[in-house]
């Protein structure tokens, strides 16, 4: 699915703000998922008891394209949304209007994932914590 | 007397009378079916403890089984067998997903241990598409957060199985 999809599903925008939201307030942990071998993908995982969402860089390098998988209670991947910046160009069944609008639709969703993204690396990575123990050892 | 009130009389005392033995009967019927209930009640109750003495005998073996996948993930990695990873990472999300219907029916689906069971099932999915993708084919790397995640719900289990041991054991044998 594109993000313009994904976009026109009002579920997925709520996905993405709601763990936004709870990452946000230290109630999801996320984990590391897979790590990247050269221009391979990362990902960053979160569970709860029947389902499994993972956000990862298409490439990973932390940039855009960017993946939202939703895996089911058997690991199959039920959903994957692929975050793509939108393209300007106005479509052939597109008015000018109508192809303004997409964009913006799009470079939101966008925007949302990207923040998520780098919530969850943040918090899988314990980043806030490995600094913390840095500006502790060098203040001794 | 007249014939009549003779009748009257004996129909009276006859209908009187029926009424202690109607109520006598009435509550006999109602006893009979609280009985019946408490009967059924029981029998439900019965098959349901079965149900859950059978779940955590399954439990019991199915954990062995689970640490052994964990043993053999491990070697084929460190074998470098891209088969054999594959084969173990496929068997654990079959195991695991068996698992599961057994922590539910025994009611030890606690949200650590069934949080723990799901991660552990995506990063098997995870991993498979990886190695399967994977240009390099580095199967430590691959296969990591995986890893992880299975030795988490072993530890989980090992504890089960230790607390349901020592249960087991204390209610029918006395030991361990």
């Amino acid at each position: 699915m594109d993000l313009y999809e994904a976009s026109r599903d009002e579920r997925f925008p709520r996905l993405v703000n709601l763990l936004i939201t709870k990452t946000k307030a230290g109630q999801v942990q996320w984990e590391v998922a897979r790590i990247p071998d050269d221009g391979e993908s990362d990902g960053f995982s979160f569970s709860t008891r029947r389902s499994t969402v993972i956000i990862g860089s298409v490439k990973g390098d932390g940039q855009a394209p960017f993946y939202l998988s939703i895996l089911n209670e058997h690991g199959f991947e039920v959903e994957r949304i692929l975050a793509e910046p939108p393209d300007l160009e106005v479509g052939p069944d597109e008015t000018r209007e109508s192809a303004r609008f997409r964009y913006m639709q799009v470079s939101h969703l966008l925007n949302q994932i990207t923040t998520l993204y780098k919530q969850a690396r943040r918090v899988a990575l314990q980043t806030d914590q490995v600094i913390d123990h840095l500006l502790q050892d060098l203040a001794l | 007397m007249p014939i009549n009130e003779i009748n009257e009389t004996m129909e009276q005392v006859a209908n009187y009378s029926a009424i202690p033995l109607a109520l006598i009967g009435f509550g006999l019927t109602l006893w009979q079916l609280a009985k019946t209930k408490r009967a059924a009640e029981a029998a439900q109750e019965s098959a349901r403890s079965a149900q859950v003495a059978i779940s955590r005998n399954h439990l019991l073996i199915l954990i062995p089984q689970l640490q052994r996948i964990e043993e053999e993930l491990e070697r084929s990695v460190r074998a470098n067998s891209i088969e054999l990873t594959l084969s173990w990472l496929a068997n654990w999300r079959w195991q695991a997903g068996q698992l599961r219907g057994f922590l539910l029916a025994s009611s030890y689906d606690d949200e650590k241990t069934m949080r723990a069971l799901q991660s552990s099932i995506a990063k098997a999915a995870v991993a498979r598409k990886a190695i399967i993708d994977s240009k390099h084919g580095d199967l430590l790397k691959a296969t990591r957060p995986a890893r992880d995640a299975i030795a988490v719900v072993t530890n989980e289990l090992g504890m089960l199985a230790a607390h349901q041991g020592i249960k087991t054991g204390g209610q029918e044998n006395g030991s361990l």
